[in-house]
């Protein structure tokens, strides 16, 4: 008898199926992955599960008996925890405070002493290191991650449902990470991951089940399936290459064969950093003295563990923040005091890795969000008015040119906040990559998007490229750098520990220098 | 002007403000309450004012003080249920609705008032008697402002300290908090979101209550129309200014008592200000109190949002 089965689940949002009899089991002592792209419909069946959605038919078994969860409560109390991929943190309270948020184990007054010691003790354990005092605001996406994970085992749970988990950890944390699982799944747990990285699947679960536009196409045993059928699977559709390039292997990188020398000596410097310096905030962290250079036609990958100063480094550039001291040069002119519309406007393009606070106004619909950037000037600016039609005009070309799709029947009237992350980034790439962007700023552009979304954005990136524009790619994610940098810099504590050329890549100098060991100190 | 220096005056000026302070201080508590949670009730000026009327009503025609408290407990209760229906079931515009409230229970507690009195003038009911503290009352200054008071002044005092207690250091009390921050992050941990800010606003109205039978009941022994005057608006700046934490309120309150005590003595001791200008004092001191706190918001940060179940 499974540990949970789920049979025949529909469930439908204003009409349109999200899930069509999906059937799902999972075992103790198990990891099923579930694949599928993005709007396929993982997430909802696990929302239902979870008792955040009811399902509209359909029934769920849980150690054998027929259960319903009307909510959260019901469920975590039944023994099921979900770390959702929105995270579910609440950002004015520190870390401690999240960890024992309505605790079972909590008596009507808090023993944070006690508390307090058993998160170290489950931090330390799983090597999660998190700070208990720290409030959840000032953290990195990273470090939110691992608090969510904390906070899951923290509750006597039997049932582990992980969404995207792995989407903000580098390669060691991630090796680690399924360390971790592995311990959890021998000691009896059941786990169920949501990914859509095939390495991922192939390395940790036992059973995939794929979903597609809300049905389930496949279920495999690990063991027997391969990566290729997977993707089959999954998008019903063959792929082009820049998201299967695996570490060390160069083909279907566009940069191939020519050598970074060779590429600089003809090429135009576009963004210039010298000195780069800016003091630790309260809430932010320091920038020590970066330089670097990107060039035309090139993509220079900044590598690194979240809260490093990727953050600084993006708003630095693009004129959110100010530098404290140092230079920056836009095409050899000096723009550190121009603000974020001058800068724009001068060509710099910015795709930041939290799109629903930095990039979007997830409230209003696709066609305004779409010309936020530029709605004083032509053509969208008439005087004083908005000229609604050149809007309009201007979201139609560009939802059929980038693929951004929107669930429902709205069109470009449907609110930014009801699509998925993928189509949301589609949505800003096309605001940001627009002809006169010198310079784009990419920070953690793929993260959680599905494999074809992930396969868009990387194809989009590489193209500015080509067409003569500079892109600095910032991400934690290696298999992403890799894949698509002509160079690479490393960030580490504010500083840049090196920066390599495409032909001197090499996962494990990388990841040393992502920990902040140099050769010299090796 | 020598007897403004003298410490008599001191004395009276001081019992003056918490005088003038207690009602905005239950009020400023039960928003302090909702707002916690995530709501914001703008109509606690019509929960004080039904909570007036009906405390009036109930003490007249049963004689008792104690059954005057409870129905000014259920008029107020009555009327944040009612916000609570539009908001949080209906998942309607908290200001609109508050702001709905408030007309209303003018219009309604205006109405019974002249039902109810029909023509006949000076209705008085008797008033709760006030008990010295033995010690405490004789600390000079302090001592007859804070320790010489009423029965439901000092309930307020042990309140504002429970309350504190259980925002900083219970299980509950965070969940709370949780509510008003995220609550889809509390619901994911399991906290039943709309039954935490309907037991807010339930306490909201209760506390609204009791601040507007404390001026029928404690202080003046009748209703006249209208006779909150503001001090609902008062209250919600003062939770502002108090940061959303129980005795910074307090201390709020305590605040605009002393300004509203310095205007009235201002006045009575023939200051050559127009008395116009004079009233104003208590307001102006709020908006520079409020300009002072700018930058500093401790406002939840899902403050005003409805919150509706399985929405992205």
């Amino acid at each position: 008898m499974p540990l949970l089965e789920m049979r025949d689940i529909c469930k439908s949002f204003s009409g349109v199926y999200a899930n069509e009899n999906v059937s799902f089991s999972a075992d103790k002592g198990e990891i099923h992955a579930l694949l599928g792209e993005n709007g396929a419909g993982k997430t909802t069946l696990m929302n239902i599960l979870f008792g955040l959605y009811q399902a509209d038919s359909g029934e769920i078994l849980w150690k054998g008996k027929p259960a319903e969860f009307a909510s959260p409560r019901e469920a975590i109390e039944a023994g099921i925890g979900m770390v959702q991929q929105h995270f579910s943190l609440v950002r004015n309270l520190t870390v401690l405070d999240n960890m024992i948020l309505n605790y079972s184990g909590n008596r009507f007054f808090l023993d944070r002493k006690k508390e307090r010691q058993k998160l170290l003790t489950l931090s330390e354990r799983y090597g999660l290191e998190v700070h208990p005092d720290a409030r959840i605001a000032d953290l990195s996406v990273g470090e939110r991650q691992r608090v969510e994970i904390l906070k899951t085992l923290y509750r006597e749970i039997e049932l582990l449902i992980l969404d995207e988990p792995t989407g903000v950890l580098t390669p060691q944390e991630t090796s680690q990470f399924f360390r971790m699982l592995k311990d959890l799944k021998n000691e009896g747990y059941a786990i169920i991951i949501i990914t859509h990285r095939m390495s991922e699947i192939l390395e940790i679960s036992d059973r995939v089940t794929v979903l597609r536009d809300g049905k389930k196409v496949a279920e495999h045993l690990t063991a027997e399936t391969n990566a290729d059928q997977l993707a089959h699977d999954m998008i019903g559709r063959d792929l082009h290459g820049l998201t299967y390039t695996e570490f060390g292997e160069k083909e279907g990188a566009p940069a191939a064969g020519e050598s970074a020398d060779k590429r600089d000596e003809n090429r135009q410097p576009v963004l210039e950093l010298k000195a780069i310096t800016r003091r630790a905030g309260k809430h932010t962290h320091a920038l020590r003295d970066i330089s670097l250079c990107v060039h035309a036609g090139e993509i220079l990958g900044v590598a690194g563990v979240e809260g490093n100063g990727q953050k600084e480094l993006a708003e630095v550039i693009t004129g959110l923040k100010q530098a404290t001291s140092g230079e920056l040069l836009l095409d050899g002119k000096e723009i550190g005091h121009a603000s974020v519309r001058e800068r724009y406007e001068s060509g710099i393009s910015y795709i930041s890795d939290d799109r629903q606070s930095d990039s979007l106004i997830p409230d209003m619909n696709i066609s305004d969000n779409l010309m936020l950037r530029d709605y004083a000037s032509p053509p969208y600016a008439d005087g004083l008015l908005i000229r609604r039609g050149a809007v309009k005009e201007n979201a139609k070309d560009k939802m059929k040119e980038f693929e951004v799709r929107a669930s429902g029947t709205q069109g470009a009237e449907t609110k930014v906040r009801l699509l998925s992350g993928g189509n949301q980034q589609k949505l800003i790439i096309a605001r940001e990559l627009s002809d006169r962007s010198r310079l784009v700023v990419a920070a953690q552009p793929t993260r959680g998007l599905d494999i074809g979304a992930t396969e868009f954005v990387r194809e989009r990136l590489v193209r500015k490229k080509e067409s003569g524009g500079a892109v600095l790619l910032i991400s934690a994610d290696l298999e992403e750098i890799f894949a698509i940098s002509d160079r690479v810099a490393v960030l580490y504590d504010g500083r840049i520990m090196d920066i390599l050329d495409r032909n001197e890549l090499d996962i494990r100098r990388i990841g040393l220098l992502m920990g902040g060991v140099t050769k010299e100190s090796v | 002007m020598s007897q403004l220096f003298t410490l008599s005056f001191f004395t009276a000026f001081l019992a003056a403000a918490v005088r003038l302070a207690v009602p905005l201080i239950y009020a400023g508590l039960g928003e302090t309450i909702a707002e916690k949670a995530g709501v914001i009730n703008i109509g606690m000026e019509g929960v004080m004012l039904d909570g007036a009327f009906f405390s009036f009503a109930g003490a007249w025609y049963s004689g008792s003080l104690a059954v005057g408290l409870l129905c000014g407990i259920a008029g107020g209760v009555l009327m944040s249920v009612l916000h609570g229906v539009i908001c949080i079931v209906l998942a309607q515009d908290q200001t609109v609705s508050g702001l709905a409230i408030n007309m209303f229970a003018l219009g309604l507690t205006s109405f019974l008032f002249k039902l109810m009195s029909q023509g006949q003038s000076y209705q008085q009911v008797e008033t709760f008697e006030t008990y010295a503290i033995p010690g405490l009352s004789k600390i000079p200054l302090i001592g007859a402002a804070f320790f010489e008071k009423d029965i439901l002044c000092y309930l307020l005092y042990i309140l504002l300290i429970l309350f504190t207690i259980f925002y900083k250091r219970t299980d509950l009390g965070l969940s709370h908090i949780a509510v008003g921050e995220a609550p889809h992050a509390a619901e994911s941990a399991g906290i039943p979101v709309h039954l935490f800010q309907w037991t807010a606003l339930l306490v909201n109205g209760v506390l609204g209550g009791i601040g507007g039978a404390y001026l029928v009941l404690v202080q003046l022994g009748v209703f006249t129309e209208n006779m909150i005057s503001g001090r609902g608006y008062i209250a919600l700046a003062a939770v502002i200014l108090g940061r959303h934490m129980p005795l910074g309120m307090f201390a709020a309150a305590l605040l605009f008592g002393l300004a509203n005590a310095l205007q009235i003595r201002l006045q009575t001791i023939g200051v050559s200000v127009s008395p116009y200008l004079l009233a104003i004092l208590p307001y102006a001191m709020t908006l520079l109190a409020m300009l002072g706190a700018a930058g500093r918001s401790s406002r939840p940060e899902s403050l005003g949002k409805p919150y509706v179940r399985g929405s992205r």
